[in-house]
């Protein structure tokens, strides 16, 4: 084999190399493949010269460069004659279907990307929902996770869990646990699912209730200790609101009290009733909650929305809406994901069509098949400095600000890249405090080439620009819930 | 036996796998997820015997016809690696009068 410095002038590497520094230690990413490495002085001058074509390694450097272009191919920043690595997506797969098993609701939060309510009429009954459970299963999918409203004010809904997990598949459940009122419930939820996901707004009544409703705080509460006793380690699903964001601390105590595997901080998203609610959350509010993770003691198991890129090459094409997640709600429509209900994606109805017709259909096939790397869908992506890593964000939030799921929010990419990079600092070794400390620097993305900033760093100003409004959006476009209403029978 | 990766060796490791590149030959090489738990344990400076334990737990539980499999794996797997030189030795085992487990200072030469 030929040493890697006798290659020197047929090495490539991407045009697009961004580094980002902290000290004299440098980070530099790959876009296009996910991959990243820490590098020194020596070793980012070596990739510079080869960014600029120049026709050998610096001098100085002697036989240390062969051992830094080592370095360099095996992060996959520099690429071997004649080798560049080639990305193809993989034919998705259905992984999780969520199931709204009914829009019945007891609570009436005010930002429910679901508007629900009262149960809707023309509810799928109980033969149909196993039915539904069958054809899931049959579509090879992994894990039915049922949503509702609250899927506890369903009485078949331990059926349903029950034949699923004959089936073979694993049952999740998200609800607001104000049902678990008695050990014996919370012990056949431990028997049945294989997740509970709790949401809960705060970690005192006072900043629970405003949005959950008078006494919730003191329900769900019990249904946690309930289900603590019955074995349970829940998942918690936290909404954070520009108006709760500041209680986070309240939040990690009362967590701390609990056995639980995470607390997953979602980010307030004008979606549903979330769109009228007259809040927005905005990169300050995303900068308050890296802040406190990076720094509050009892944060280590609060989970922050965006990428986590852990490991290297673990490249997202895209969200998965329409191909590895599927969402059919209470009255049998079948669309994209959860948060995404507009009547143009509409995919089908498991009473008109079996499910696994709709999944091959045009509209779930259409989301599914574009990616960052190719389609119309993602075009927005293509330059970004992280794209490979985020796979485009979640559209349905994308939607709530541009009115169009193929447009991106620049202010939405701004927090992704903000948490792709500052995760990849993470997953390198650095500190929760080093991110806090020298904050803009590893944040601020500059190309290998010439040193400057990425074009795309701060394309989220105009945004920003008071009376600002989506250039392209089409109405016909909208997810209803985006407008903010619903008609019965497409309820978002 | 305890064994380090080679001065002439450059590795890195996601997860489950292991990349390496030999200086001296110009040899690319990628260990699965099995190869790369060995190298990367190699790499903490862990005796050879401690591994085959480690493995052995894992994978074989009580089955002693099975352990026996996978320590002969292991060891023909490391002695593959000391072969070709991507490993040195740091310090040999009881039956080279050199307590395995003990770690002793680095007197070997490179590969």
């Amino acid at each position: 084999m030929m040493k890697i410095t006798a290659t020197w002038p047929e090495l490539t590497l991407p045009e697009d190399l961004v580094y980002f520094r902290c000290r004299d230690q440098y980070l530099v990413a790959n876009p296009g493949l996910a991959t990243w490495a820490v590098l020194g002085e020596t070793e980012l001058s070596v990739l510079r010269s080869l960014a600029i074509g120049k026709p050998a390694p610096p001098v100085g450097i002697g036989p240390d460069s062969e051992r830094i272009l080592a370095r360099l191919v095996l992060h996959w920043l520099v690429y071997l004659p004649g080798r560049p690595p080639q990305v193809r997506q993989p034919r998705s797969s259905l992984r999780e279907v969520y199931y709204a098993i009914t829009d019945g609701c007891n609570l009436r939060c005010p930002y429910c990307y679901a508007s629900s309510t009262r149960k809707l009429p023309g509810e799928l009954v109980t033969t149909e929902s196993l039915d539904l459970v069958d054809q899931v299963a049959a579509l090879g999918a992994e894990t039915l996770i049922l949503t509702g409203g609250e899927p506890l004010l369903r009485r078949d809904i331990f059926d349903v869990a029950d034949h699923a997990r004959r089936q073979g598949l694993l049952v999740n459940i998200i609800t607001n646990a104000t049902r678990i009122r008695d050990a014996a419930t919370a012990r056949r939820m431990a028997d049945t699912f294989a997740t509970i996901t709790v949401s809960l707004d705060g970690g005192t009544a006072e900043t629970h209730e405003p949005t959950r409703g008078k006494g919730t705080f003191a329900q769900t509460a019990r249904g946690l200790s309930l289900l603590n006793e019955a074995g349970v380690q829940p998942m918690i699903n936290h909404v954070v609101t520009p108006g709760n964001i500041q209680f986070l601390d309240k939040l990690a105590e009362f967590a701390s009290g609990l056995k639980f595997r995470g607390v997953r901080l979602m980010q307030h998203a004008e979606i549903g009733r979330g769109a009228g609610d007259g809040m927005r959350y905005a990169f300050d509010h995303h900068m308050a909650v890296q802040r406190f993770i990076w720094t509050h003691p009892l944060a280590s198991k609060l989970i922050p929305e965006g990428p986590k890129p852990a490991r290297q090459c673990d490249i997202r094409a895209n969200c998965g809406l329409g191909g590895n997640e599927i969402y059919i709600n209470s009255l049998g429509d079948v669309y994209p994901c959860k948060l995404v209900t507009g009547p143009l994606h509409k995919a089908g109805n498991l009473r008109d069509r079996p499910l696994g017709d709709i999944y091959q259909g045009p509209v779930l096939a259409d989301m599914r098949t574009n990616s960052v790397f190719e389609g119309e869908n993602l075009a927005d992506c293509r330059r970004c400095y992280i794209r490979a890593s985020c796979g485009g964000g979640c559209r349905a939030y994308h939607a709530a600000m541009t009115g169009d799921l193929k447009r991106n929010s620049r202010t939405l990419c701004r927090m992704l890249r903000h948490s792709a990079v500052t995760r990849f600092w993470l997953a390198s070794g650095f500190t929760g405090r080093d991110l806090a400390e020298h904050h803009d620097e590893m944040t601020t993305p500059r190309l290998v080439r010439d040193d400057a900033v990425h074009p795309v760093f701060e394309d989220w100003r105009p945004e920003a620009e008071p009376g600002w409004r989506p250039a392209a959006a089409s109405r016909r476009d909208l997810p209803l819930a985006v407008l903010g209403g619903a008609t019965p029978g497409e309820r978002a | 036996m305890i064994l380090r990766p080679s001065d002439y060796v450059v590795w890195t490791g996601d997860g489950d796998e292991v990349r390496l590149y030999d200086t001296m030959t110009g040899d690319f090489q990628t260990l699965n997820a099995t190869a790369a738990r060995i190298w990367q344990l190699i790499a903490q400076g862990r005796p050879v015997s401690a591994i085959v334990a480690e493995l052995v737990t894992d994978f074989a539980a009580d089955d002693a016809g099975e352990a026996q499999v996978i320590e002969g794996d292991i060891r023909e797997f490391v002695a593959a690696l000391h072969a070709a030189r991507l490993v040195v030795l740091v310090a040999q085992d009881a039956e080279s009068a050199v307590s395995d487990g003990e770690v002793v200072a680095d007197a070997s030469a490179s590969a």
